[in-house]
C-alpha cells in the first residue's frame, strides 16, 4: 500500500471576530496519493480556500486563525512532517520548494514590478541555491515547460505585458520551478476564459503526468472536477458533506447537497436530444451564516430529506464503504449496513 | 417558446468602436441579427467578443458608432431624447454584479420606487406595487424597508429582477445576470427567469458566457468571436451540430459535469487577438485548425448554410450532412 502525500485529519481554523467566533473549516479530513488529485468542491463560504491557506500556512497574521488538527505531507525524502506544527523556518524551505500554490487571479498573485523570469528564478536561487545566470537559465526552461511562446523574450518582460492565460502559465512555471511534490490550485482556471480554461488544464495534466506530482484541485466547477480529479471532497459550511472517487460520486452521490449540486446543474438537465425540463431542480434557500450556525447538521435547513433528528446535532463523517465518506444520518454507514 | 415571426428587435450592421485614433477598439464591428417577440435569444462569447457593448448599446447605454437598432421599426438612436425615455419603460435591463448594481444607501423600497416615479407608474399605489413586485421575485413584501447590504447575493439580483420589472417592459437584457452566484442559487434564479418570461412574455437578450445555461434557457443563440458574429443557429441544432469551428471549439472546451465523458479536449491554440489590431480577413483565423490562405484575405460574410443556419466561415468543404 502507498502512502498518500498529504492525510488532513481533523483540521479546523477558526476567526475571532467581533461578533463572536467564526469556523470556517470543521473537522476536515482528507487524503491525496502520491500522482493523484484530489478536488475540493463547495460553494462561497464552503471553507475551500481557507483550508489550502491553512495548510500553506499563508493565513495572515492580523486574522489570528485558531488552527487545530494534523496535516501529515510525506516530503520527497520519505520524511513524514505535520505542515500545522513545523518551526516556521523548515516551513519555509518547503513553501515553493515541495509544496506550490497557484491562485486564481494571477494578476494580483504576480509581483508587477518584477520581470517574470526575476520572479520564476528568485525560487530557484532561494531554494536550490543556484546562481543568478543558472537560475535565468531554469526560468527560461520553466516557461518553455509551460509552452509559453518565445519564452527567451517573455523572461525579460513584466506581468502587465502578458495575457490572463500566459499569466496563469507564468505562475505555473513558478510554482512548478523547484519540482513540487504537492501542487495546491486554488480555483486556477476561473478567471479564465474556457477555450483559456482548457489550454491550463491540459497543461497541468501534462505536468502532473510528467513529474508525478500531487494536486490538491480546489474549484465550484464540477465538470472541471469531472475531467481532472481522481478524489472529490465536497465541502458545505465549513464540513466534509461527501468524499469519493470521482466516477460513484457522479454516479451516485449519497449527500442529500451533493445529489442537490448535481441535479441543478443546467447542462445536467436532459439528456442530448431530449426536451429541456420546464424548471430546473433548485436547492432552496441559501448558507446560513457562519456566526450563527444551525445546531444540526448546516444543511438541513435546506434539505428536502431532513427529519427531526438532523437538527439535533451535527452527523458523524461516516465509512460508507468502498472508499467513501458521507456525513448524514439518513446515509447508512458500513457498520450499521453489516448489522 | 413563441413562434411569431415579427422582429420585436432588430439589430443592423451595428459598429461600436472605442477610442478616435487610427486604431480604435472594434469592440462591435458590423453585428447584425434580431430578436423575435417572445423569443430569448442567447448572446454568447469569451472576454472582449463584445457582448455587454452589444447589450448596451441595444439600449442605447452607450451610443452606436454605426449601424442601426430597430425596436418595433423605429431606429432607435433617430429617437429624441425625451421619446426615448418614455420607451425605456419597455427596454430594461438586469445587470451581472448584484453588489454594484444597487445603490447600497438607497432601501429596497426607494430603489424600486425610483423606477416607478421616473416612469409615472402606479399613482397613489406605490406601496402596493412595490410589495407585489417583491413577491413575483420570491422576496417578502417586508424586504421593502432593508438596504442591499442585508442580502446575500442571490436575493440581491432578485430585486435587480423586481427593479427591471417595475416598469412592466416588453423586452429585457439579461447581462450575464448568474455569473456571480453560486451553482445553487444559479438554479433558482434560473427558474424564476424562466417563470417570468412566460408569465410576463417577455422578450429577452441573455448575455453569457456559460454556455449550459443558454442551452437551458435560450431558443436561439448568435455566437461572437472579436466583435463579429461567428453563427446564429437555434440552440437545439447549435449543440447538436455546430457549424462554425469556434463555435465547435467552444464547445468542446467547456467540460461537461460528467467522469465518464472521455472526449479528449484539444485545445485552441493562443490568445484570442487584441481587438485594436484584429486579424485581416476572418477574425477567427489566427486560432482556427482549419484556416487555410483564403481566410486571411476576405472577411467571411454570415451565410446562410443550408435550413437556417448562418455562419460566417469560408470552409463550406468542411459541413457535413448530419448523421
Amino acid at each position: 500500500m502507498t502512502t498518500n502525500r498529504l492525510t488532513v485529519s481533523g483540521l479546523s481554523t477558526c476567526f475571532p471576530t467581533e461578533d463572536g467566533l467564526v469556523r470556517s473549516v470543521a473537522d476536515v479530513s482528507f487524503s491525496i496519493a502520491p500522482g493523484k488529485t484530489t478536488a475540493i468542491v463547495g460553494e462561497s463560504g464552503s471553507g475551500k480556500s481557507v483550508t489550502s491557506l491553512t495548510l500553506m500556512r499563508l493565513l495572515p497574521k492580523t486574522a489570528r486563525a485558531q488552527v487545530e488538527g494534523q496535516a501529515r505531507f510525506v516530503t520527497r525524502a520519505g520524511r513524514e512532517v505535520d505542515l500545522l506544527t513545523l518551526p516556521n523556518a523548515e516551513m519555509r524551505r518547503l513553501r515553493g520548494n515541495e509544496l506550490a500554490m497557484i491562485f486564481q487571479e494571477p494578476m494580483t498573485s504576480l509581483n508587477p514590478v518584477f520581470t517574470v523570469g526575476e520572479q520564476i528564478a528568485e525560487s530557484v536561487r532561494l531554494h536550490k541555491g543556484l546562481g543568478r545566470a543558472a537560475a535565468l537559465a531554469h526560468a527560461k526552461r520553466m516557461l518553455d515547460l509551460v509552452e509559453i511562446p518565445a519564452a527567451a523574450q517573455r523572461l525579460h518582460e513584466y506581468p502587465h505585458q502578458l495575457s490572463g492565460g500566459m499569466r496563469q502559465r507564468v505562475m505555473i512555471a513558478l510554482a512548478m520551478a523547484c519540482d513540487p511534490t504537492l501542487l495546491i490550485a486554488d480555483e486556477p482556471t476561473t478567471a479564465l476564459d474556457v477555450t483559456i480554461q482548457a489550454q491550463i488544464l491540459v497543461l497541468m495534466r501534462r505536468l502532473q503526468a510528467e513529474t508525478g506530482m500531487s494536486i490538491l484541485f480546489i474549484t465550484h466547477n464540477l465538470g472541471v472536477v469531472a475531467h481532472h480529479a481522481d478524489d472529490v471532497v465536497v465541502m458545505y459550511a465549513g464540513r466534509v458533506v461527501e468524499a469519493a472517487p470521482v466516477r460513484p460520486l457522479f454516479a451516485s452521490p449519497a449527500h442529500p447537497y451533493t445529489q442537490g449540486l448535481l441535479a441543478c446543474l443546467p447542462g445536467k438537465a436532459h439528456a442530448a436530444g431530449q426536451p429541456r425540463p420546464k424548471r430546473l431542480f433548485a436547492i432552496r434557500g441559501q448558507v446560513s451564516s457562519p456566526l450563527a450556525p444551525p445546531p444540526g447538521c448546516a444543511f438541513e435547513p435546506r434539505c428536502d430529506q431532513a427529519i427531526a433528528a438532523c437538527a439535533q446535532a451535527v452527523p458523524p463523517l461516516v465509512d460508507t464503504g468502498e472508499m467513501r465518506h458521507a456525513r448524514c444520518i439518513r446515509v447508512p454507514s458500513v457498520e450499521r449496513n453489516a448489522a | 417558446m413563441s413562434e411569431v415571426a415579427t422582429p420585436l428587435i432588430e439589430v443592423r450592421n451595428l459598429k461600436r468602436y472605442f477610442g478616435n485614433s487610427d486604431k480604435p477598439v472594434r469592440a462591435v464591428d458590423d453585428v447584425s441579427f434580431e430578436i423575435r417577440a417572445g423569443e430569448t435569444l442567447g448572446l454568447v462569447g469569451e472576454s472582449g467578443s463584445g457582448k455587454s457593448t452589444i447589450g448596451r448599446t441595444v439600449l442605447r447605454l452607450i451610443e452606436r458608432t454605426a449601424g442601426q437598432v430597430l425596436y418595433r421599426g423605429d431606429d432607435l438612436a433617430a429617437l429624441s431624447g425625451e421619446r426615448m425615455r418614455r420607451l425605456r419603460s419597455k427596454l430594461q435591463i438586469i445587470f451581472q454584479d448584484p453588489y454594484a448594481s444597487l445603490n447600497p444607501k438607497m432601501r429596497i423600497s426607494a430603489i424600486l420606487d425610483e423606477a416607478l416615479s421616473t416612469h409615472g407608474l402606479a399613482k397613489g399605489r406605490r406601496k402596493e406595487r412595490i410589495a407585489e413586485l417583491l413577491e413575483l421575485v420570491g422576496l417578502r413584501p417586508e424586504h421593502a424597508s432593508r438596504f442591499p447590504h442585508e442580502f446575500s447575493g442571490g436575493q440581491r439580483q432578485r430585486i435587480g429582477i423586481a427593479r427591471a420589472l417595475a416598469v412592466e417592459p416588453e423586452f429585457i437584457v439579461a447581462d450575464e445576470p448568474l455569473s456571480a452566484l453560486d451553482v445553487s442559487i444559479q438554479a433558482q434564479v434560473i427558474n424564476l427567469l424562466a417563470d417570468l418570461r412566460e408569465r410576463l412574455s417577455l422578450t429577452m437578450l441573455f448575455i453569457s458566457h456559460d454556455l449550459d445555461v443558454v442551452e437551458y434557457l435560450c431558443d436561439r443563440v448568435v455566437v461572437l468571436y472579436l466583435g463579429r458574429v461567428m453563427e446564429v443557429s437555434t440552440t437545439a441544432e447549435l449543440f447538436a451540430r455546430p457549424l462554425h469551428p469556434y463555435t465547435q471549439a467552444l464547445l468542446a472546451a467547456s467540460p461537461k459535469p460528467d467522469p465518464l465523458d472521455k472526449t479528449e479536449i484539444i485545445p485552441l491554440k493562443g490568445d484570442i487577438p487584441s481587438p485594436m489590431n484584429p486579424p485581416s480577413g476572418c477574425v477567427f483565423r489566427t486560432r482556427c485548425p482549419h484556416a487555410i490562405d483564403a481566410c486571411a484575405q476576405t472577411i467571411p460574410l454570415l451565410a446562410d448554410k443550408g435550413a437556417g443556419r448562418l455562419s460566417a466561415c469560408l470552409r463550406d468543404d468542411l459541413i457535413t450532412s448530419p448523421s
